[in-house]
């Protein structure tokens, strides 16, 4: 069953994880999960020890859960990136609530979010796609005000997006799902997954990704992007959209 | 004395205020009925004092005055009654809402909690079985088990993710533009029919254009489509081999949409309760469903304007109508 992309060969030195949960059951499955998966896994209860055991142990990537006894997941991060100036790459477990909750979670400095409930599948796919991204001792793109990609300009605190000079007149939701991709480079990024992070529409029967679709073609107007031989936006056959250019962060 | 009028009986005061002015504003022409033996008594106060010295005319003077009398007293004590009962009915309506409010708040919050307090143990629940699976050889029934439990956790999974759909829907996550009416029916249609179950099936679709097209609505494009797809969906599942319609026309300053179908209906007694989240009808019980659908959709029209009834009848069809303000021409 093991997907044998997923699982780093034996020659590789195995990726350090520190794993943050305050639910015991829970964080027994994962540790056996990524043990499994052929990481190397380390595990903290509370916030407290999560942030001695990433000072001490140099994780490559922490898994935090937002929701613990203080201090939370929202608050680890902050003084990691803040007081210690700890760039760790971080993925938040989060129970996604109101959309004001959803505007900050894209802002706070994680490099990505995996929402409960998740599988095997979408944790794995998403810790390989961090570590692949991550680029030690540089901070990751979400801490940027702008992202650049060639002539491609997006400034996240203005919510404005320019090429080669010309501000483009996008709606609100073209802007964020032009953010997500960039913050993502390289990575495919499912319509579902765009839906439930960018829409705040849970993944459900009432979803549809059509509308992605729509979006995505409008968008691509606008960037004068060509479907058939894409700069930015490559459809990905039967799984979603990918930003194929290089994404560099300016603050 | 400025505190208590800034305090809550001042709020009483200056609402009750309001609402007296409103009252007379709505009710003018009841008022100015009820005050016109008023009226009329001044007239004749006006018209015969002149000649008050005459025998003849105290008499009629002293009819005047009193018509007068009972015409302002009567007047006023006629339009104080209106005025009182229109207030008592205002409030009330007003504890009604409050209260109607209240519960709907409850309701999400309670919705909310349950959807956070299951997602963990589910999320657990889920990965035990795929370690299970990964690590351990099963005998045929045993992965059969396993399997089934798998199954059913994603099934809960999609249950959590639609009640975190519906308690979220709020006016925030809505990106409203000027809609046009027809190309969201449109596409609506497109994907209920695309749907591998539905393959075959007719919708009729009739947006009336003709002399002037269906003015736009300001909403959300994506939402709409979601709704009527939602609505479609319904129809469809609900009439085996048979017709779906879509209607759509301009009422004023609303557009009404109708989706009509000749399905085996909703039983009377179970009209009442189709909006609510979970609640499914006697005889949808064995058509598969999340039961949140029509709640769903109905909370993403509330928060367009709109609204959305039902009209059923046994073994002969449904009809859902949506009503949605037209977009203020700018």
């Amino acid at each position: 069953m093991a997907d044998p992309a997923l699982v780093p060969d034996d020659q590789t030195p195995k990726d350090k994880l520190l794993v943050v949960d305050d639910d015991a059951a829970l964080l027994a499955e994962l540790k056996l999960l990524l043990q499994m998966s052929g990481y190397d896994v380390a595990i903290a209860t509370n916030g407290r020890d999560a942030l001695d055991l990433a000072s001490k142990l140099h994780p490559d990537l922490i898994i935090l859960d937002v929701r613990m006894p203080p201090p939370d997941g929202r608050e680890v991060l902050r003084r990691l990136r803040q007081e210690k100036n700890n760039w760790t790459p971080v993925i938040l477990l989060t129970v996604v609530g109101t959309p004001a909750e959803r505007a900050l979670s894209l802002h706070e400095g994680a490099d990505d979010y995996l929402n409960k409930p998740f599988d095997r599948v979408e944790l794995l796919a998403r810790v390989e796609a961090v570590l692949r991204r991550a680029q030690h001792s540089r901070p990751p793109l979400s801490s940027f005000r702008r992202l650049i990609s060639g002539d491609l300009i997006l400034d996240r605190q203005a919510r404005q997006v320019s090429l080669s000079g010309k501000t483009l007149v996008l709606t609100p939701r073209s802007v964020n799902v032009l953010e997500y991709l960039m913050l993502h480079p390289q990575e495919i990024i499912t319509r579902e997954r765009l839906l439930e992070q960018v829409w705040g529409w849970a993944q459900s029967i009432e979803v549809e990704t059509r509308v992605v679709d729509n979006l995505i073609a409008r968008l691509r107007k606008e960037l004068e992007d060509d479907a058939r031989q894409p700069h930015f936006i490559h459809t990905v056959t039967s799984q979603g959209y990918c930003f194929i250019a290089d994404v560099e962060g300016q603050t | 004395m400025r505190r208590l009028l800034n305090g809550s009986l001042g709020q009483t005061l200056r609402s009750n205020l309001t609402l007296f002015m409103s009252a007379i504003q709505r009710y003018g022409t009841i008022l100015l009925a009820s005050s016109l033996p008023f009226i009329m008594g001044i007239g004749a106060v006006a018209l015969l004092r002149p000649n008050e010295r005459s025998n003849v005319f105290i008499y009629q003077e002293n009819l005047a005055i009193f018509s007068f009398w009972s015409g302002f007293l009567g007047g006023t004590l006629f339009s104080l009654i209106i005025v009182g009962i229109w207030v008592m009915r205002k409030q009330a309506e007003r504890v009604r809402y409050d209260e109607q409010q209240a519960a709907t708040a409850a309701k999400q919050r309670l919705l909310r909690n349950l959807d956070h307090e299951l997602r963990t143990p589910l999320t657990t629940i889920g990965l035990s079985v795929e370690n299970l699976k990964q690590a351990t050889h099963f005998t045929a029934e045993q992965g059969t088990s396993l399997d089934s439990i798998a199954q059913q956790v994603r099934r809960l999974q999609t249950l959590i993710k639609g009640l975190q759909h519906l308690t979220e829907q709020e006016e925030s996550m809505l990106e409203k533009t000027s809609v046009d009416l027809s190309e969201v029916l449109q596409e609506a249609v497109e994907i209920a029919k695309s749907a591998p179950a539905y393959c075959g099936r007719s919708i009729a679709l009739d947006v009336r254009q003709f002399p002037w097209p269906l003015p736009s609505v300001w909403g959300d494009h994506d939402c709409l489509v979601v709704v009527f797809r939602n609505l479609l969906d319904n129809a469809l599942k609900f009439s085996k081999d048979d017709r779906v319609q879509v209607r759509a026309w301009q009422e004023g300053r609303t557009a009404v949409v109708e989706i009509a179908d000749t399905g085996s209906g909703i039983l009377p007694e179970d009209l009442p309760y189709i909006f609510e989240e979970l609640y499914r009808g006697k005889n949808a019980r064995h058509t598969p469903g999340s039961g949140l659908g029509l709640a769903s959709a109905q909370r993403l029209v509330a928060l367009h304007g709109g609204t959305i009834s039902v009209d059923s009848r046994l073994d002969q069809g449904t009809v859902m109508t949506i009503r949605l303000p037209l977009a203020l021409k700018k």
